[in-house]
């Protein structure tokens, strides 16, 4: 997976981190860096671009989560710890939507993914980018 | 019941899943699997392969192997492996409406596995390791599948 970050500037700065394959158990750190990177620079809202990601698998999920938990300034859990990164993502899910992590048009069959998992409770999805940056206020 | 397509990796890895992907996807279309149907199934097996690599073998190299067959309006997948007992079906079902409190734990990689086909089955193999068979009907549900 390929990951090319832009900045773009609406109401506030947003990072935009555009994804270019598949998002699953072998590439999901690469997006989870690239995030930490992002924050780490000073970014406070980024947009996550998955129109180039043909599959995502549940660790892309993680990768979210730890994205937002960065951007909120918490320490995201250990991705060793298998199971508990999942529950604090179920936990996060029922907590409710944040809006310092977005994401961008999702193909059909990840779009299904984010909303079997609820994780549209979660994160923002929008189809077109003029608008996922103005939701960023 | 038609000819079993199978994939044997013998030190499979996280970078094996495309390649299981893709194995799932070419079977389930030449057995008459539509485009949904595939995408489920990949869906499923993809999460189901990766716990094995995750939790079974814990990221060392282990054996998978993936077989495909159709059996009157089903597809069936099996994912075999070497590894320790693990029983992904012994984890709740998932209820994201539900309050946490009183709820077993269980993945998302599990929920999404079962909202993707319509039957998941776990048998310890001997002497050792496991087998989780996937079934997914071809005819439309006649309820609506858990989303």
């Amino acid at each position: 997976m390929n990951i090319s970050v832009d900045k773009v500037t609406g109401s506030v700065p947003v990072r935009v981190l555009r994804l270019d394959g598949d998002l699953d158990a072998s590439t999901f750190e690469q997006l989870i860096d690239a995030g930490r990177k992002a924050v780490d620079a000073g970014a406070h809202d980024i947009l996550i671009d998955l129109r180039k990601v043909p599959f995502m698998g549940s660790s892309g999920l993680v990768a979210f989560h730890t994205i937002a938990l960065l951007l909120a300034g918490e320490e995201p859990p250990d991705l060793d710890g298998g199971w508990n990164a999942h529950h604090a993502l179920q936990r996060s899910v029922e907590a409710g939507l944040q809006t310092h992590l977005q994401i961008l048009g999702p193909q059909a069959s990840v779009r299904k993914a984010l909303e079997r998992t609820g994780m549209t409770r979660f994160v923002p999805v929008h189809d077109d980018e003029a608008a996922a940056i103005a939701a960023f206020v | 019941m038609t000819a079993t397509r199978l994939l044997q990796l013998p030190e499979a890895r996280r970078e094996d899943l495309r390649a299981i992907r893709g194995f799932v996807a070419d079977a389930a279309r030449s057995m008459g699997a539509d485009d949904t149907i595939t995408e489920d199934l990949i869906q499923a097996v993809d999460e189901s392969a990766t716990n094995i690599l995750r939790h079974g073998y814990r990221d060392l190299p282990g054996r998978i192997e993936v077989a495909v067959e159709r059996s009157g309006h089903d597809l069936i997948v099996a994912l075999r492996d070497d590894a320790p007992p693990f029983d992904p079906t012994a984890f709740a079902v998932q209820d994201l409406d539900a309050p946490l409190e009183g709820r077993r734990p269980g993945g998302f990689g599990i929920h999404l596995t079962r909202s993707c086909v319509d039957r998941v089955t776990h048998a310890q193999r001997t002497p050792a390791g496991n087998e989780l068979t996937l079934i997914r009907h071809l005819e439309p549900p006649t309820q609506e599948r858990p989303t």
